[in-house]
């Protein structure tokens, strides 16, 4: 459903993806694993449209998106979750999802499912339940990981058909881990596939169907988690 | 050392600007010479602004009133001393603008970016509204208030005596216009001198980056009100000779769109070449007579020029002339080391 | 005890119409983070051209009908933001903020001389609004209806654009990208167009003000320059970006305003500007500004 083909990235002047490749099918989870500064974040953001190509091709559900902007990505389906979780402080829980509600009536895919955001969010709250009983508090006061359930929770509320989770364990005790790999295996028996950012390769491979090692910009592995787990080299480039 | 091109740089640009402004007063028109005159009074603010704006990256709307200071000083002490030198008109003048450039300066310099800018116009403005308003002359008693009353707010300032020489009004501007040049020139080379200095490179550095300026050990806030302070002499020098020049000074020098005008020739200039704001301010005098003297919509034309400079000329003059080759060799000729 | 009503009544007057210009001008700083320099020629734009409209009608129709007239400025400068924000604005979002203000700054220059060709030197007015409605007594002094009209407006437009941004659907759009831009596209939205909705809203509120100032004062030139740096006045001492602070601060400025006339009108100004930079040596926020 995603293919991401030979893109390159730049911030600033500084290039920091190299001819990235991957891609991401039909109820899946991906993970893309590599160490701080590996490029994890930029692939994500480029993927979504929050940083603009230098050249390469993003093709999704069969239509190339590469020159599109990331609202009108959202609106074809995929949902985000930022590394900051960018719930936004001065909202509540409830408005922030608020927002995803109104904009997954505006995307195609809940136009095809005769959907709506409501139902999407009720999906949401089925994974996390605590969600439920934040709706009241501002982003700004939330924890780390309520913020981490909410940022998920809220770009499920879009109804999309592929997830972009950036460091979604980040922060979180190894208990509470454990609660969001089984919440990501939850969303995506729901039919959602979910690329995701992870640092640690010990949690990757517990839920990834397929993983990419990533350093320094350039895809060093692709294939099964157990494999990556006896490569030698993934192993030294993760270690650093 | 030097090598034959540094020197033949440096004559092919000095010796006909040399020779140009020691001759102006016979080549240029009586009326021409004033406008000369006012080009390179206006420079001087302008690289004065520019030491605290390009520099240090501090937007000012509010450094009028350090200019306006420089000759209202001296125009109260003519009016309420009866003395009739220049140089105690010039000294007390910038005295002044740094003693108040020091104080707002040490205020404002807490706050950055869009708060700065913000700050010093509030600043600039009370320092107005005292004026226009008829605050301080009240403090004058009657005489000060018959004074307001009279020139609302504005104050006539006489020929006053030049190293002790009484003028005729005729040879006065030609003298004068030699005090002007001389005037010109020592600020040229003493910003010079502070912009490369580690000073000026710490300012630069905290420009570009505050938190690293703080990692480094430089004092950012107290370098910052240093900058703001030096600025406010420039600014009072630039003032106390407007003030003589046009033998008056009106709260029209003290109001923020005074303080933009600066900020727009030197944008216009250039704010990252030294020379940026005496280009900006002698092209910015220039279309001002020729805006004045066709009745062309003034402000149109400067507001067209300032939406121009942002989109098309980011760099300003000096920036832009420096991607032609010819000249961007000269440039970087004429910045090798004096000795 | 008539008099204190009516300087009451003058400080809610000059409130509202601070409002207006203050609400807008914080609302554009708090969705996009740009201070606009030409708001108060926006506002004067608004007058004249309100002014400029009920001359025309004033002999042909009846003056009910006038009223309906008076907020055509407030239309006309609210098409004109529709068209500045896209062309002038987006184009420097990336760019250092000087940009930012070194361009809206040209275009109050432009936006000056543009009145002054098209309404020249004298002042227009827009008194038969004004006439219409008479006078009412207070005790031994009279006020004009109007007036008091202005107040209600004030009013309504505090609570309309509070309603507006608390309680509506665009409302909880414009808070999300003016606290989160990147995250706000990345959701679905079209950013681009909040952007052009809050600079028009904003310009349509600083038109508005200039609408229905004109009745009761005559447009003339420099007018939104002086009260421009008034609206900055109010929206430093409430909180750049806060709709609280622009009415805090409006009503301070008027009220305070009121008061040192009364006592030593030189003072006047200097009064102001000093509240407003003692504010920021204290509170560098503001009064309701989001802390940084
Ligand atoms: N704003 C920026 N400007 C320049 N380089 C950046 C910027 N942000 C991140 N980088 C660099 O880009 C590289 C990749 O960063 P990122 O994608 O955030 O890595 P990851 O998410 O894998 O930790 C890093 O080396 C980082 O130093
Ligand atoms: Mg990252």
């Amino acid at each position: 459903m995603l293919e991401v083909t030979q893109i390159n990235t730049f911030r600033g002047p500084a290039h920091i993806l190299h001819g990235l490749t991957l891609s991401v099918n039909e109820q899946e989870v991906v993970c893309l694993v590599g160490r701080n500064g590996a490029g994890k974040t930029t692939t994500i953001d480029s993927i979504m449209g929050l940083l603009p190509l230098r050249s390469g091709q993003i093709v999704f559900h069969g239509e190339n998106i590469t020159g599109l902007a990331a609202h009108m990505r959202a609106r074809r389906g995929m949902g985000y979750a930022p590394e900051d979780c960018g719930i936004f402080p001065e909202l509540t829980v409830e408005e922030n999802l608020m927002i995803s509600r109104w904009l997954a009536n505006a995307s195609g895919r809940v136009k095809e499912a005769a959907f709506t955001g409501s139902d999407a969010q009720e999906r949401a709250f089925s994974v996390f339940p605590e969600v439920r009983t934040l709706t009241h508090r501002e982003g700004l006061h939330l924890s780390g990981g309520q913020k981490k359930m909410v940022a998920i929770a809220r770009a499920m509320t879009l109804s999309p058909s592929l997830l972009l989770l950036d460091e979604a364990f980040e922060g979180l005790a190894p208990a509470v881990v454990t609660r969001f790999i089984d919440a990501v295996i939850k969303i995506k028996e729901m039919g959602i596939s979910i690329l995701m950012a992870e640092s640690n390769l010990a949690n990757a491979s517990r839920i990834a169907d397929r993983l990419y090692a990533i350093d320094r910009g350039e895809i060093i592995f692709h294939g099964d988690p157990k494999e990556a787990l006896k490569n030698e080299e993934v192993m030294k480039a993760l270690r650093g | 050392m030097h090598d034959a091109r540094v020197v033949a740089a440096r004559i092919l640009v000095l010796v006909p600007a040399g020779a140009w402004v020691l001759l102006a007063p016979a080549a240029l028109s009586p009326y021409l010479l004033i406008i000369w005159c006012y080009a390179l009074i206006f420079s001087i603010a302008c690289l004065g602004l520019n030491l605290v704006f390009g520099t240090t990256g501090l937007l000012s709307l509010g450094h009028a009133a350090y200019f306006g200071a420089g000759a209202y000083a001296g125009a109260f002490l003519y009016r309420f001393a009866d003395i009739h030198s220049f140089e105690v008109y010039f000294l007390v003048g910038i005295l002044t603008s740094t003693l108040l450039a020091a104080g707002i300066g040490f205020l404002c310099v807490r706050a950055t970016k869009i708060h700065f800018a913000i700050l010093t116009l509030a600043f600039g403005q009370i320092f107005h509204s005292l004026f226009i308003d008829g605050a301080i002359f009240r403090l004058f008693g009657p005489l000060g208030w018959a004074l307001y009353l009279v020139g609302e707010g504005s104050m006539y300032i006489p020929r006053l005596t030049i190293l002790g020489i009484e003028f005729e009004p005729e040879e006065f501007i030609p003298a004068f216009y030699y005090v002007i040049v001389f005037a010109f020139c020592a600020s040229v080379f003493l910003l010079w001198r502070i912009n490369h200095s580690p000073f000026g490179k710490a300012l630069r550095a905290i420009r570009d980056n505050q938190t690293r300026a703080v990692y480094i050990g430089i004092p950012v806030r107290q370098y910052r009100w240093y900058a703001f302070t030096i600025s406010g002499v420039f600014l009072g020098l630039a003032g106390a000779l407007y003030g003589q020049l046009d033998r008056q000074i009106t709260p029209e020098q003290l109001d923020w769109l005074f303080s933009a005008e600066l900020v727009l020739a030197t944008v216009l200039g250039g704010t990252r070449d030294f020379i940026g704001p005496v280009l900006g301010a002698f092209v910015f005098i220039g279309l001002d007579e020729i805006a004045g003297r066709w009745a062309i919509g003034h402000n149109i034309m400067m507001g067209l020029l300032l939406m121009l400079v942002v989109f098309v000329f980011p760099r300003g003059l000096a920036g832009t002339l420096d991607l032609v080759p010819g000249i961007r060799k000269v440039g970087l000729l004429m910045k090798r080391k004096w000795l | 005890m008539d008099i204190l009503v009516l300087q009451i009544l003058n400080s809610l007057f000059y409130a509202s119409v601070l409002f207006l210009l203050a609400a807008g001008l914080s609302l554009i700083f708090g969705v996009m983070g740009i201070i606009n320099m030409a708001h108060g020629s926006l506002y004067a734009l608004g007058a004249y051209v309100t002014a400029w409209v009920i001359t025309f009608a004033a002999t042909a129709v009846h003056p009910a009908v006038l009223f309906l007239l008076l907020p055509a400025g407030a239309l006309v400068v609210t098409a004109a933001g529709v068209v500045i924000e896209p062309v002038l604005l987006r184009p420097l979002y990336k760019r250092p903020e000087e940009y930012q203000l070194l361009i809206t700054f040209g275009l109050l220059l432009v936006l000056e001389d543009v009145m002054r060709f098209v309404w020249g030197g004298t002042p227009l007015s827009a008194s038969p609004l004004m006439d219409a409605l008479g006078i009412v007594h207070v005790g031994e002094f009279v006020y004009p209806t109007y007036n008091l009209l202005v107040i209600a407006i004030g009013v309504f437009a505090a609570l309309g654009v509070w309603a507006f941004v608390y309680r509506t659907r665009f409302g909880v759009m414009l808070r999300a990208t003016s606290q989160d831009r990147r995250m706000a596209s990345a959701l679905g939205m079209n950013v681009g167009r909040v952007y052009v909705q809050a600079f028009g809203l904003g310009c349509f509120m600083a038109g508005l003000g200039g609408a229905i100032v004109v009745p009761s004062q005559a447009a003339v030139l420099g007018m939104g320059v002086e009260v421009l740096v008034l609206a900055f006045v109010v929206v430093v001492i409430g909180g750049l970006g806060s709709l609280e602070g622009a009415l805090v601060g409006a009503l301070i400025v008027s009220f305070v305003r009121t008061g040192v006339i009364q006592f030593y009108e030189e003072l006047e100004l200097a009064v102001l500007y000093l509240i407003a930079a003692a504010v920021l040596l204290v509170r560098p926020t503001g009064l309701f500004g989001r802390p940084q």
